[in-house]
């Protein structure tokens, strides 16, 4: 399903994405540069507003200039340019420009085709997807990509033969796609069940060369050289070397079936830190960077920069232990008392402190972006200390000696975790710590590592009360992955143990159902029912916030396009101001 | 005879390499056990594929003949193992990043070198005066100050401010340009930073010792013989005093080599300079405990190399020295 942990938080306000859409506020927020930025995207469909570019400095009857390099600076390396084997963001950044697939999204979330010559032909019972495979599609060699490729591809998604395969892509594809087969030009995908997200999760799959990797198996691939260094690719880009812990660089693709892209080359360079982003985006040394919410004002204030600012699919949260075999799933297995711990917190003086204001406080676990978002959540959590207070006290936690609440002899001691090298994370958790103790709570917080820790922690081990973790999300609502009980197995992000057959079944039902109106009937009650059950606080959604240097034009990011998502259409506008 | 003398040094070293190898593999077991990347990602991998993937690995064996394997590989096939991320051979990223290793090293061990001679001889000669105190002081922060905090702080003025004011700037990273880089005059750019931070550090303790070992010789009485026979001071100091008071520093530079190979790990970081430091910090922060043990064993082996090295510099150097 798309969901990936998110090692660290970044991202800005910029409103509610779709439903406020405005020029005027996208023009307000970002300045003119970047709107130009949007214009060349599609984004704004006329820029009439181009009357006030004047104080930006900017010639506006410029034209896309080709040539030149596109650097952009990460502080987390890609490790995979196979996409079924990668499983974070970062390489999906680098191999979606590679490598492209059957549909696209474009800058509103819908899907378009692209390899295909149309969008595909979905049967009565919703589990048989026909695609035409369009002619003209190259690979950088300049050999066809033929339906035996895009099988093949598809193969590697949901074949037994291809068990073993790593990448967090396979689980979720095993279970709904059945089989793939092509005849002529024609593909036919069939999905095991009704799946809504089955186009938005597969018809964007990544299709890679069958004559490259079709005699290698499943364990050879997880370490195969294509891993590193792809010979042919299909995309915007092709290959053309990367030194690991220094640079990734891309090279045009002359035979891309749209037509060459402006620039000359891309590279993704690694970058120590968030600090080193915004210290290398203001000496130039790299065009393009993701910030920290910390640092946005200090970008923003910076000339030669245009700061992007976005909401973006994506959560931060902390989940509460309710497995009753865990001594803190006991305490929180209480619904008051989870109640009275979301309560008890002054959530947007949270975001002011450890996001500086650039993420919105969260009332549902569906984020604003998407189409099923409840606005009208209810319950809503507001800071109410006393309220707090009340249901502790009702929940039979008194308030004991030392200022701990106490119940049968026992202290009300939380455990609380995440990792130490996300500092707005370790903040989140020290407020937290101050803000329950005046609710009589004692919350004591321990930090791990790195986010392979945490995520062992979370879905492994699972000996923690109260875990603060983010996650990105697929444009799709359904979030089986995190909050199904399935996911409660070993290994599943689950990692609470929250079963309730309700959820389930609307989990269920909502990803059979193929009706949008009806999907979100649903969603709005799963919605509901999450607020009132808390088995997780949804803190909030934090933004997306990236520098652009100026001389780059047509960097139109949005939160469908973050990550290499739908292919990067954006890049395709993407040009750069030659130096004088 | 010195081939003797080496000899007996080489086998004297094999205890060490086994202590070293011993303790490596037994610190990255005990930390990171039989984990394998991506595996927890996967969580609905069927058993039998984790075993095989595992058996791939070899991490399913006791820990005894995975550590006969590695030992094996590492002395008869040159072979440190492979990744665990991209399943290469670690020898061949280690070889990859140590040229860059190499090249920021060597300049700070040169600059350290030749800053800490003149610094400690004229802090001997010039003893408890105010120019002895401002370079003790110096040598003194350049000890204290991190490494990170330093880079950082160059990096901010050098970089990041300079290129603000409009004035000729230094690049805050890597080893050369993104694009268009690798003329002389760019990786000499590149370098200055992370050298400075690098040799500072180094100039700081060399000088010191340069210092009192000067001042040991200094009043020695071959120098009041020289200079009872008429020398000049100036004669007396270059000829008689420096070479015997650099023979300490041979040995601390010789103890410094095999940094060269590790890298300076903090400064790499800093800077992002593509050495075997960063190297190995990033795969330790990726649990790639393979490239983690592989970039050790190969650091612990030129330890062992480079004090050789030194050895047999020290007894070229000092003729008391005697080959037994």
């Amino acid at each position: 399903m798309g969901i990936k942990r998110r090692s660290d938080p970044g991202f800005d306000t910029f409103e509610r994405f779709l439903d406020e859409w405005s020029r005027r506020d996208f023009l307000k927020s970002v300045g003119i540069g970047a709107a130009y930025v949007a214009f060349m995207g599609g984004g704004v469909a006329a820029l009439d507003a181009c009357a006030n570019a004047g104080q930006s400095g900017q010639t506006q009857s410029q034209t896309p200039q080709k040539g030149g390099t596109l650097i952009e600076g990460w502080s987390t390396e890609p490790q995979y340019l196979l996409p079924v084997r990668s499983s974070d963001v970062y390489s999906n950044v680098a191999n979606r420009l590679l490598f492209e697939g059957l549909l696209y999204l474009d800058n509103k979330g819908n899907l378009q085709p692209n390899f295909a010559e149309k969008s595909p032909d979905v049967s009565g019972d919703g589990l048989t997807y026909t695609f035409k495979l369009r002619t003209d599609i190259k690979w950088s060699d300049g050999s066809p990509v033929t339906p035996d490729d895009v099988v093949f591809t598809y193969q590697l998604y949901y074949d037994k033969k291809y068990d073993g395969l790593l990448g967090n892509a396979r689980p979720n594809a095993v279970r709904y796609i059945k089989n793939a087969s092509a005849n002529g030009n024609t593909i036919v995908i069939e999905a095991t069940s009704r799946y809504a997200p089955f186009l938005i999760t597969y018809g964007v799959v990544p299709i890679v060369p069958q004559k490259v990797l079709g005699a290698k198996t499943a364990l050879e691939l997880n370490t195969d050289a294509f891993n590193s260094g792809p010979p042919i690719s299909n995309g915007k880009f092709k290959f053309q070397s990367w030194s690991k812990g220094d640079k990734l660089v891309l090279v045009r693709n002359d035979g891309y079936f749209r037509g060459p892209v402006n620039v000359d080359s891309w590279i993704y360079k690694k970058v120590p830190d968030s600090v080193a982003v915004l210290q290398q985006l203001k000496t130039g040394e790299i065009d393009v960077g993701r910030l920290d919410p910390s640092t946005y004002d200090e970008a923003k204030a910076e000339s030669s920069l245009n700061v992007l600012s976005f909401l973006t699919f994506g959560y931060d949260e902390f989940v509460f232990q309710l497995d009753p075999a865990k001594p803190q799933g006991q305490i929180l297995g209480d619904v008051a008392v989870r109640q009275a711990l979301v309560y008890g917190l002054d959530r947007q003086a949270m975001v002011n402190a450890s996001y500086f204001g650039q993420a919105t406080v969260a009332n549902s676990l569906i984020p604003p972006l998407s189409w099923a978002y409840n606005k009208d959540v209810i319950p809503k959590y507001g800071y109410d200390v006393k309220k707090a207070g009340d249901l502790l006290d009702s929940a039979g936690w008194r308030m004991g000696s030392g200022g701990v609440r106490e119940k049968a002899g026992q202290k009300l001691t939380l455990d609380l975790v995440t990792n130490a090298d996300n500092t707005v994370r370790v903040k989140n958790l020290q407020i937290m710590q101050e803000q329950w103790k005046k609710i009589g709570v004692d919350a004591q917080v321990r930090s791990l590592a790195n986010l392979v820790q945490l995520s062992n922690l979370l879905t492994v081990d699972r000996t923690f009360g109260v875990l603060f973790i983010g996650y990105s999300l697929n444009p799709d609502p359904d979030q089986s992955g995190i909050w199904h009980s399935r996911a409660a197995a070993s290994g599943g992000n689950n990692g609470g143990s929250f079963k309730n057959a309700q959820v389930d079944k609307l989990l269920d039902d909502a990803v059979a159902e193929i009706d949008q109106g009806k999907r979100k009937a649903m969603y709005t009650q799963l919605q509901n029912l999450f607020a009132s059950q808390v088995p997780g606080c949804i803190l909030c959604y934090p933004n997306g916030i990236y520098g652009v240097n100026k001389r780059v034009h047509g960097y139109d990011l949005n939160a469908f396009w973050v990550y290499g998502g739908g292919f990067s259409p954006y890049m395709r506008n993407v040009w750069l101001e030659q130096k004088k | 005879m010195l081939w003797k003398f080496a000899l007996r040094r080489l086998l004297a070293a094999v205890p060490v390499v086994i202590g070293v190898t011993t303790v490596t593999f037994l610190l990255m077991k005990v930390t990171a056990g039989n984990y394998v990347p991506g595996l927890d990602l996967n969580p609905d991998l069927r058993p039998e594929d984790v075993a095989k993937i595992r058996h791939e690995l070899g991490v399913d064996q006791p820990l005894y003949v995975q550590y006969a394997q590695w030992m094996t590989g590492i002395f008869l096939h040159a072979d440190f193992g492979r990744s665990l991320r991209d399943g290469t051979p670690v020898l061949q990223h280690l070889l990859v990043r140590l040229p860059a290793s190499l090249e920021l090293t060597l300049t700070a061990i040169l600059i350290g070198v030749g800053l800490a001679i003149p610094i400690g001889v004229v802090s001997a000669l010039r003893r408890g005066s105010m120019l002895d105190n401002l370079l003790t002081g110096v040598s003194v922060a350049g000890f204290a100050v991190p490494q990170f905090w330093l880079g950082l702080m160059l990096i901010l003025l050098f970089s990041v401010s300079f290129k603000g004011w409009g004035l000729p700037w230094l690049p805050s990273g890597g080893q050369q340009s993104t694009v268009g880089g690798g003329d002389i005059l760019d990786l000499i750019a590149h370098l200055v930073l992370p050298a400075t931070v690098l040799s500072f550090f180094y100039l700081s303790i060399w000088s010191r010792f340069v210092r009192s070992s000067s001042l040991e010789v200094l009043s020695q009485d071959y120098m009041r013989t020289a200079r009872a026979k008429g020398m000049t001071e100036r004669r007396a100091v270059y000829v008689h005093a420096l070479r015997n008071s650099i023979v300490p520093l041979v040995t601390l530079v010789g103890l410094e080599l095999p940094g060269v190979l590790a890298g300076g790990l903090v400064v790499e970081t800093v800077f992002s300079w593509p050495g075997v430091g960063l190297l190995t910090y990033e795969s330790a922060k990726s649990y790639d405990f393979t490239m983690v043990m592989g970039a050790t064993t190969f650091v612990a082996l030129a330890v062992v190399l480079g004090n050789l090295i030194a050895d047999l510099l020290y007894a070229v150097l000092d003729p008391r020295i005697r080959y037994r």
